[in-house]
């Protein structure tokens, strides 16, 4: 018998011969303390002494929240996000578009001198509100949520080219196990629905040792890393994408007995994981039936911020991936510890609206990628999809949301 | 309700109790959790659909609710420490409770497996307490843990490789102490 079959067997037979431990509590005693505990849940659970006040306070919010969309969706709608490199057409550009504003505010002051009557006033409100959300720019971060549980995932575009981070987002709790997502990521991501590949982990299994700082994987013999091919070269990438950001550093790779290498990889079996760093995000969209993606395309490959923000002004049409910074706008970057600020020349108008919002929130990321945790945006408006830009914005927890409920 | 607690006492307690026992090393601890499991499961014993054994059922419900006690003591601990800003080497204070008795008496080697237990993860520790303390079958446990039974085996024997190594560890330190006395 090999020492460390005989080892076993002895750590099997003490733990067999550990003591019984025995609760002392007298039965009937528990029962009291457990029926008096399920009592006092039951009165506290009894009815408020004002059923009509939550669905009240509750429509009062739903009105002010109607009111507030309509406010937060200004009629700079038409301000549009300009790129001009001739200084004469921006001039003009500048010019229709401040009169398209303005043409737009007196609309709405002309509304709210109660010129229209009541009626129409408030179907024309209904309209305009209609159109602003119809026109709103969606936010494709998340932000920190103590009541939703985060896991971050991550695809690859399908040439196998580039990861795509994405986030699901369990709404129906705050303490999900992440091994339960990981193990089965097909069932959470729609690879049709967003046109990405994920990476064919199948009966990989994941077991997260989050004590050790490592995530274990359960090889099967049956899966293979093919020398050289893009999938073999996406293996650690992936992994550090998805488990990096919650400090899991290093894979453990449980290979059956009889195998002597993993493929590319050799005689290994712990494989390090990288932190993402110094990114530059750019946005992916292979077709526009799909929503677009934010995904970083390149990592640690720049040593400044401001090589990264000059690298996100170039598109890559072969791989479906657009510049997120439009190639005319010039940037000033100053930084303060943790706090970024990036002034936009005044060269390009910038409107509430999705190219906009894009472009902020791969700033966000990229900022992020480099260190830093809030980013405050010098340009003309005060306020771009959710963002209020008076203030600095704190960088995000991820990007490319999957709610899940 | 009386009823369906006797009939559940009468069943799993001693086995109920002992579990939740090596889990927490408490025994105020274990009594408070064993409280909980039984107004959970009675709470909720109408819904038992019977699609896994009672007792998987129960012992799946015991299990959580521990792993919501580690939870809540965790929060409780890095609260205290950000307090008092033990920083870095916060982790290094440990949270010892005594030998108890029942352990107390029994050989060095037992009672050094059982510290040992605290070096498994959770999980771990669960299979182990299960399957070799509680003598559950490879699918009870699998049931009871909501896992597959792969995935029992494999942390199973990443326990036992854990274990085997704390053993050998301190067969090795108690050598070393003979040695050189």
């Amino acid at each position: 018998m090999s020492p460390n079959k005989s080892n076993e067997d002895k750590v099997e037979k003490l733990l067999r011969k550990m003591p019984r431990v025995e609760d002392n509590q007298d039965k009937d005693a528990l029962f009291s303390k457990v029926s008096a505990s399920m009592n006092k849940k039951d009165t506290t659970r009894k009815k408020p002494k004002f059923p009509w006040l939550i669905p009240s306070i509750g429509s009062v919010v739903v009105v002010f929240l109607c009111v507030l969309i309509y406010q937060s969706f200004p009629s700079d709608n038409q301000f549009s996000f300009e790129r001009n490199s001739d200084d004469s057409v921006q001039d003009t550009t500048e010019e229709s578009t401040d009169s398209s504003f303005n043409a737009q505010m007196d609309k709405r002051e002309s509304d709210e001198s109660g010129s229209i009557s009541q009626n129409e006033e408030s179907a024309e409100n209904e309209a305009l509100i209609m159109e602003g959300i119809e026109e709103a720019a969606s936010s494709k971060l998340v932000y920190p949520d103590s009541n939703v549980s985060f896991i971050s995932v991550a695809v690859m575009d399908p040439s196998i080219h580039y990861t795509i981070p994405m986030q699901l987002v369990d709404t129906s709790t705050n303490e999900a196990d992440p091994e339960y997502y990981y193990n089965q990521l097909g069932n959470f991501i729609d690879e049709e629905a967003f046109d990405v590949v994920i990476y064919p982990f199948e009966d990989i299994n994941f077991d997260i040792v989050t004590e050790e700082n490592e995530v274990h994987l359960d090889i099967p013999n049956d899966f293979e890393l093919e020398e050289g091919s893009a999938l073999a070269g996406m293996f650690e990438r992936i992994l550090s994408v998805m488990f990096h950001p919650n400090e899991i550093d290093e894979a453990v790779l449980n290979l059956d007995e009889s195998r002597d290498s993993f493929g590319m990889y050799g005689n290994i079996d712990r494989l390090p994981l990288t932190k993402q760093e110094n990114q530059s995000y750019k946005i992916f969209q292979r077709d526009e039936s799909k929503p677009e993606l934010l995904l970083p395309t390149s990592t640690n490959e720049f040593e400044t911020l401001e090589e990264a923000l000059e690298e996100m002004k170039l598109s890559e049409p072969e791989f479906h991936v657009e510049a997120s910074i439009p190639s005319e706008v010039e940037l000033n970057v100053e930084s303060s510890n943790q706090l970024v600020t990036i002034s936009f020349s005044n060269s390009v108008s910038f409107g509430n609206n999705q190219e906009t919002l894009n472009m902020l929130e791969a700033i966000l990321l990229t900022a992020k990628s480099f260190g830093y945790s809030e980013v405050r945006f010098d340009m003309q408006i005060d306020t771009v999809g959710p963002y209020r830009l008076t203030d600095p914005l704190p960088v995000p927890v991820g990007a490319n949301p999957i709610y899940l409920h | 309700m009386r009823a369906a607690f006797d009939d559940l006492y009468d069943r799993y307690h001693k086995d109920l109790f002992q579990f939740i026992f090596y889990m927490v090393k408490d025994r105020q601890q274990a009594e408070d959790i064993v409280q909980e499991v039984y107004i959970k499961v009675l709470n909720s014993y109408h819904t038992f659909k019977g699609e896994s054994s009672e007792k998987t059922w129960l012992f799946s419900i015991a299990r959580h609710v521990t792993i919501d006690f580690f939870r809540k003591q965790q929060r409780k601990r890095k609260k205290i420490m950000d307090f008092f800003d033990w920083g870095e080497k916060g982790h290094l204070i440990k949270d010892e409770h005594a030998t108890p008795d029942e352990i107390a008496v029994m050989n060095e080697e037992i009672r050094h497996i059982y510290h040992c237990l605290d070096k498994c993860t959770i999980d771990q520790k669960s299979v182990v307490i299960l399957r070799y303390i509680q003598s559950f079958s490879i699918q009870e446990t699998a049931e009871t843990l909501g896992w597959t039974v792969s995935k029992v085996k494999t942390t199973q024997h990443r326990a036992m490789k854990t274990l085997r190594k704390l053993l050998n560890e301190g067969d090795r330190g108690e050598e070393t102490k003979i040695e050189s006395q």
